[in-house]
């Protein structure tokens, strides 16, 4: 009883939903206002994040005739129950889910899931924009997840362990900056930031996977992407910046962590255009190969 | 790099948004909304004939008055009219106009009302001339009574000036022969 | 599994109605289809029903980025039929209006080059500098779009103080030299993006018969400026830009040394503007029968046109050819072959003017 309560709290409270969705919408808005300042425009309000996500709760949901309805309408809430699920795996202080052995594969499990999930919503729209949109996700995702994958299983192999306290507790080595490293190439393609932002090119095939949803549904997208922000940059926070024996220090020190990650994505971003499926391809299997060799090398010599 | 330097360039410099108060300059040859000035206008028709989107017309309530209409909804503001009209009777505002509406039908259409005037001779109803160039043409001299005349009557007081003042070249050989 | 995708009529990547239907491979395109006449006014005709001074207001709508071209144009080929000569300063400040015009319209077309391959950023820059072109023209004009400068025998509005307009070219020669240019020229992902993409050989330029900075990227040193100098383009020294390469990256090259030229051409207009009348003619024009060709320089290459007139109130004839409509077809050759991420770039590169093709 005990054990389902620490879940629940987990999933809906803390890491999850209810504070996570708040801290998606804040990271989002840090984001966008902070590409706003460096062109030199105002940005959005505060609390703009939270409004779009409002005003397309209020909005009405068109499904694509020829469109099965239940996996229309399943895609985005696997996504959000994916990512937040995911989140409450995370050790971040304070969580009360007891740490699983073997909670790291499950980690890495869930985070493929909204992925998926965006691949299948292209391929069930019946609508060609999506259509491609999904394959430039899933052939992405092929791209990006070698350092990504690489960087978490490097950490778990020098902790000798697939359970995420372990990770966290790894003494702090070269390791750690190398895979920090791999991890963060591949932060911007997994955010879909320029210059990887492929599958979600406006000017080349209008929008993203999700082109054919609208209102709660994609409320409901936008949302998984806000938390799948947390979700990642807390992930960097926990794995890769070393624990000081204070909960709430460690907590301010993530969440500052996971600002500076996402800031510097979004230089990234804004002093970029926006590459090729090939060469993002080419770019993920060579330098992002060359740092996972290079980090799992580490991993063997230490 | 160039766009790195730039946008941490921007970082520091305050936002290129410009507010609704910082409203930028509007220059003195702003074309922006008409106005007809009915003393000058003599309803010669140029601006209707200049306006390609036919935003100008005139009607007429014979006998007493003739119409410049303006509808600002198919106005292009090219300012052609202001540039053709013969007497300046329309010019275009340097100053920007609120946004009208038709609530109560303010701004969007236009009617000035040119009144004719019985002529002083004949007492035909007639577009008076814009009184600067009445005073040009008639400058305080002895035919202060043209002022008030119509077209056709003026036109039969020029002939009787002329006839009056007709002082035939060859008056003495003409009166030789008649002599003959 | 091949399939069909189009760009068009509808889609973020363009700022006006037309189709680019592809046949794709993988993310390959095997064939391409390019579709006009969504925005057909029949503006040819109109002008046969308009008075010789509504024409002019009519066919500066033909394009709302080259607008004064093709007013001033029109008006060129009315003054040949009239015979009327058209005075100096009037001509030289015909020539700044229209490189003013092909600045902003270059500028136009960075900005959504930079758009298309998803560099916002540079984006927010170029038309932030675009800004300062279209307050030089209002400041100018009294207008930012439709300048209404033009009138058969001269120009409507003058330019009182030539130096007050000087700060504004150099700030807009120092970002172009500084930002934008560095930018899209040394920028890794810009070069990425934009080297060996969609190639126009200088054959195939020649076959498809483009003009204007598509077929000077092309090799191709066709200039009506230079070629059959008009306006004051003889009196300031014209020098045109040519790039052999023929892909994108090269018609951008042009573009930016092109706004540079044009950056000179306007200072040297402006600092050398002659005394005189505006106007040959006073009060509404006359004109004879006869029938004249024009070409000049618009900014997206040469516009044609042809006026004929039977002395009555109207033309009896206008017939425009605009540069975007013999650009257009080009885009078919361009992307064959080149990947599905490259069209919107491709397509945007020959800077198709949709409003000019459809007149």
């Amino acid at each position: 009883m005990n054990a389902v309560w620490s879940y629940l709290v987990a999933i809906a409270v803390w890491p999850g939903l209810l504070f996570a969705a708040p801290l998606g919408w804040l990271e989002l808005w840090f984001m966008r206002k902070l590409v706003a300042r460096l062109q030199g425009r105002q940005g959005p309000p505060f609390f703009q994040p939270f409004f779009d996500v409002m005003k397309l709760l209020g909005k009405e949901t068109v499904i694509p005739r020829g469109v099965s309805r239940g996996i229309f309408l399943a895609l985005p809430l696997v996504s959000v129950a994916a990512v937040t699920a995911a989140l409450a795996i995370v050790p971040l202080p304070g969580n009360p889910v007891p740490s699983l052995p073997g909670d790291v594969v499950l980690l890495l499990y869930l985070m493929e899931v909204p992925v998926l999930c965006e691949v299948l919503a292209g391929y069930v729209s019946r609508s060609i924009y999506g259509q491609v949109a999904a394959m430039r996700e899933a052939i992405l995702s092929l791209a990006y997840n070698l350092p990504f994958l690489v960087a978490i299983i490097a950490m778990a192999q020098v902790a000798g362990s697939f359970q995420m306290r372990a990770l966290q507790e790894v003494p702090y080595g070269l390791v750690h900056l190398l895979a920090a490293v791999t991890f963060l190439l591949a932060l911007p393609a997994r955010m879909k930031l320029n210059p990887f932002s492929i599958a979600n090119a406006e000017h080349e095939i209008i929008a993203d996977s999700h082109i054919e949803y609208s209102g709660p549904p994609l409320a409901l997208f936008k949302l998984s992407h806000a938390i799948e922000v947390v979700l990642l940059t807390e992930l960097f926070a926990v794995v890769f910046i070393p624990a000081t024996p204070w909960p709430l220090v460690n907590l301010v020190v993530y969440l500052v962590a996971g600002i500076l990650v996402l800031g510097g994505v979004t230089l990234l971003a804004t002093t970029t255009a926006r590459l090729r499926l090939t060469q993002a391809f080419r770019f993920y299997w060579v330098w992002g190969g060359l740092a996972s060799a290079i980090t799992m090398a580490a991993t063997l010599v230490r | 790099m160039a766009m790195l330097k730039t946008i941490l360039g921007n970082l520091l410099r305050p936002s290129r948004t410009r507010a609704p108060a910082d409203m930028p300059v509007v220059p003195p040859t702003y074309r922006g909304a008409l106005t007809h000035d009915a003393g000058r206008c003599t309803a010669c028709g140029t601006c209707a004939f200049v306006c390609a989107p036919k935003a100008i017309h005139f009607t007429q309530d014979p006998g007493i008055s003739v119409s410049w209409h303006f509808f600002i909804g198919q106005c292009s503001f090219c300012g052609l009219c202001e540039q053709n009209c013969p007497t300046r009777a329309i010019h275009l505002r340097a100053d920007v106009p609120g946004s009208t509406n038709s609530a109560g039908g303010d701004g969007l259409r236009l009617e000035s009302v040119i009144h004719l005037q019985p002529c002083t001779r004949c007492g035909a109803a007639h577009v008076p001339l814009p009184a600067a160039t009445m005073d040009a043409l008639w400058a305080a001299g002895a035919d202060e009574a043209e002022r008030g005349y119509c077209p056709d009557c003026r036109r039969w007081a020029a002939s009787a000036r002329l006839r009056t003042a007709f002082t035939p070249d060859g008056a003495v050989a003409e009166g030789g022969r008649h002599d003959r | 599994m091949p399939y069909s995708f189009p760009l068009g009529p509808y889609h973020p990547a363009l700022e006006e109605p037309f189709k680019v239907k592809v046949q794709c491979k993988g993310e390959v395109i095997e064939s391409a289809t390019v579709e006009v006449g969504f925005s057909y006014r029949g503006i040819e005709l109109l002008a046969q029903k308009r008075n010789w001074v509504e024409v002019i207001t009519l066919i500066e709508r033909v394009c709302g980025i080259c607008s004064n071209t093709h007013a001033m144009t029109f008006c060129l080929a009315a003054e040949t039929i009239a015979g009327i000569e058209l005075p100096k300063r009037a001509a030289h400040i015909r020539t700044i209006i229209a490189e003013l015009e092909r600045l902003h319209s270059h500028l136009l077309w960075a900005g959504v080059g930079a758009e298309d391959i998803g560099f916002h950023s540079l984006f927010m820059e170029v038309f932030t500098l675009r800004e300062r072109v279209m307050d030089t023209l209002e400041a100018i004009s009294g207008n930012r779009v439709n300048y209404g400068m033009n009138c058969i025998g001269g120009v409507l509005r003058d330019i009182p103080d030539p130096a007050a307009h000087l700060p504004a070219l150099d700030a807009l020669a120092k970002g172009l030299g500084e930002v934008v240019i560095p930018t899209f020229t040394q920028n890794p992902t810009a070069l990425a993006r934009t080297r060996g993409v969609g190639r126009l050989s200088r054959e195939q330029a020649v076959e498809w018969a483009v003009v204007g900075p598509v077929a000077r990227a092309s090799g191709l040193d066709i200039d009506v400026r230079k070629d059959q100098p008009y306006l004051s383009y003889a009196d300031l020294g014209f020098e045109s830009v040519v790039r052999p390469e023929g892909d994108v990256q090269a018609r951008v090259v042009v573009r930016a040394l092109e706004m540079m030229e044009s950056v000179r051409l306007i200072r040297e207009a402006l600092l050398s503007l002659p005394p005189g009348p505006l106007r040959a003619t006073q009060g509404l024009p006359e004109i004879p029968a006869g029938e004249a060709t024009i070409r000049t320089e618009a900014p997206r290459g040469e516009a044609f046109y042809y006026v004929a007139s039977e002395g009555g109130a109207s033309p009896a004839r206008v017939k425009i050819r605009t540069p975007s409509f013999v650009n257009i077809p080009a885009i078919e050759p361009m992307v064959m072959g080149q990947p599905l991420a490259d069209l919107s770039i491709i397509q945007a590169s020959v800077d198709p003017c949709i409003s000019c093709t459809d007149r």
